[in-house]
């Protein structure tokens, strides 16, 4: 019975946060947008989060402080889906350009997708979340 | 002269019919834009203007964030898949379909909540002893020109509100859904009254896109026996 | 003036309806539809061998499984889930079947769309449905269905990713009934298509779909769910 109420307290706290997805991204550097450039290690497309596990080598152009494996967070797959993001977008071995938003702590190797640069230039976007004055224009 | 009635009895019943039928179509799937920040958790919800809530709504609510930030509470709605209550998928980067029928009109999440109905027949709501708690209330709509305005009450509770709004039994939501920009947005905006809750009614809104015309429903299942539920790049997973 | 405004208003409006559904004579299935003791007819599947030769208990499992993690039902389960809402788009591109569970509406789109790649459309419970209509019925095929949820099948066997249902949706006895047909076919479940009818009755005007909710959490409906998970495997 404890354990009930404290499951009830635990969402009536959660539902009352401006914070509407599976857990709260305030830990991610939202308004910084790194751009991590490797190989897929992993591809899962899964909820509650699909994850792209992307390994960054090093090399010229690179940024050192992006260099090592990360793990990009995504959404559920229906707001990826409508999105244009699929389970065939990527595999395991792809190369992969994804900007995201890096983990505040700098310790944890984990981002928040973005948006994924395609090689014919078209972005894939997370969920709803657009570049300033993108929506505007539209 | 009862010619002119007859003829005016029939314009009446003309324009009746019309009321119901020569209204906007407002159905098809419609979704948040955010380019104010992280689309799903926070961004535009953010810049809804702040509830003016009574002194022991925000007490309570300090209480139970403390608790939270202290370990006390350990359990998340997310883990478990609970419903989330209305206005819970209208605020959710997922899309939701709007189909409108003749009598009435249905909004259909695709994230684990009930389908929503606003009736326009006509009806009232239930007397307050039949009336059943529930996430989404009950809602009943009707026409004013193009606007679609729906009328709810009977809210479980339990949910908030963007803007620092809670959701209780006694919660009285009035939205106007209007489309804007040729059709393609559509403007809810939402009045909540709740005399327990809110100092003055708290209004805001919300500016849903029309989503591609080839996209259809998905479905966001939630798998509470999944460990991977509770779990993502963020620590501490979710118990 | 105002005549004459409303006599324009009608003009639009019959321009409006001129691409409803209904002006095209298609008939409303809209309403609250519940099932009452003799509204089904439905007789044994014929099975192929292997699914015949299926532990029994393992769909009992499976289905029992998701009753208790609230996971979507899924089709065709949620039309046993009575009553039914079905509320038909007036603009004619899409019919929506509701029920009082939590789980996904179902969505009949009659826009003349076709299904969506099979090479990238996640499989889901409820499948995805288009619809067109033969005369006074409205003829819904899904395909692309998961194993989520409770995948029995009135009659025996059970849905996966090959099973192919097309249901013939068609008012009758003036309205009051309607009569929903279902047709499976699934060369790996079913010897021959499987066919079953379901008779729903108008529900009393007023009617209006509940929200049961479910909760995971609940420790009380995990001990009443669990120990019969574990009786039936024995």
């Amino acid at each position: 019975m404890k354990s009930r109420m404290i499951t009830l307290a635990g969402f009536l706290v959660a539902a009352a946060l401006p914070v509407l997805a599976h857990h709260s991204f305030a830990m991610f550097e939202l308004t910084r947008d790194v751009t991590y450039e490797g190989t897929v290690m992993e591809y899962r497309w899964e909820n509650p989060h699909t994850h792209i596990i992307v390994k960054v080598d090093p090399g010229p152009g690179v940024d050192p402080a992006t260099v090592g494996t990360w793990d990009v967070e995504g959404g559920a797959t229906n707001i990826m889906g409508r999105q244009g993001w699929t389970r065939a977008t990527f595999k395991a071995g792809d190369r992969i350009k994804v900007i995201a938003h890096p983990m505040k702590d700098g310790a944890t190797k984990g981002a928040s997708l973005f948006y994924a640069l395609m090689p014919d230039g078209k972005r894939l976007y997370h969920d709803i979340a657009r570049p300033k004055g993108e929506v505007a224009a539209q | 002269m009862r010619l002119k009635n007859v003829v005016l009895l029939g314009v009446v019943v003309a324009a009746s019919a019309l009321a119901q039928t020569n209204v906007p179509d407002l159905s098809g799937f419609w979704e948040r834009k955010d380019e104010f920040g992280g689309g799903s958790f926070g961004g535009t919800l953010e810049r809804i203007p702040r509830a003016q809530v009574k002194q022991e709504v925000i007490e309570e609510a300090k209480r139970q964030a403390a608790a939270q930030a202290a370990g006390q509470v350990v359990s998340f709605g997310s883990k478990w898949c609970l419903t989330g209550s209305y206005p819970f998928f209208m605020q959710h980067s997922a899309a939701w379909d709007l189909v409108q029928g003749k009598d009435e009109i249905v909004l259909a999440p695709e994230v684990h909540t009930f389908a929503r109905h606003i009736y326009l027949d006509g009806r009232k709501h239930p007397d307050p002893d039949k009336l059943i708690p529930s996430p989404n209330g009950h809602a009943i709509g009707h026409w004013e020109g193009e606007t679609l305005v729906a009328d709810t009450i009977g809210f479980q509770g339990g949910g908030g509100t963007p803007g620092g709004g809670r959701v209780t039994k006694n919660a009285h939501l009035t939205e106007r859904f209007k489309l804007v920009d040729g059709g393609k947005t559509l403007a809810v905006t939402y009045t909540w009254d709740d005399p327990t809750v809110y100092l003055k009614p708290h209004t805001y809104e919300m500016t849903y896109h029309r989503s591609d015309p080839a996209t259809y429903a998905f479905e966001e299942y939630c798998h509470a026996d999944d460990e991977a539920q509770g779990g993502s790049v963020v620590q501490p997973a979710q118990r | 003036m105002n005549i004459l405004k409303s006599i324009t208003g009608l003009a639009v409006g019959i321009t409006f309806l001129s691409v409803s559904a209904f002006a095209q004579n298609r008939p409303d299935l809209s309403g609250v539809w519940e099932l009452r003791f003799d509204s089904k007819n439905v007789p044994a599947a014929a099975l192929t061998t292997a699914a015949a030769n299926e532990n029994k208990n393992v769909q009992f499992e499976h289905d029992l499984h998701a009753v208790r993690w609230c996971h979507f039902f899924g089709v065709p389960y949620v039309m046993d889930v009575t009553p039914i809402g079905v509320t038909q788009n007036v603009n004619g591109k899409e019919v929506l079947v509701t029920t009082s569970v939590r789980n996904p509406s179902r969505h009949f789109y009659t826009d003349g769309r076709p299904h969506p790649s099979k090479e990238t459309f996640d499989p889901v419970s409820g499948g995805n449905s288009t619809g067109h209509w033969e005369g006074d019925t409205l003829v819904v095929e899904t395909v692309g269905f998961s194993d989520e949820g409770i995948t029995a099948i009135p009659g025996g066997g059970h849905r996966g990713p090959n099973s192919r249902l097309v249901e013939r949706f068609r008012l009758i006895n003036n309205g009051n009934q309607l009569s929903v047909i279902s047709t499976w076919e699934d060369s790996t479940i079913f010897a021959k298509p499987h066919t079953y009818e379901y008779r729903y009755y108008r529900a009393p005007k007023g009617t209006e779909l509940r929200e049961y909710d479910c909760n995971a959490a609940d420790e009380a409906r995990a001990k009443y769910l669990t120990p019969a998970t574990k009786a039936a495997s024995k």
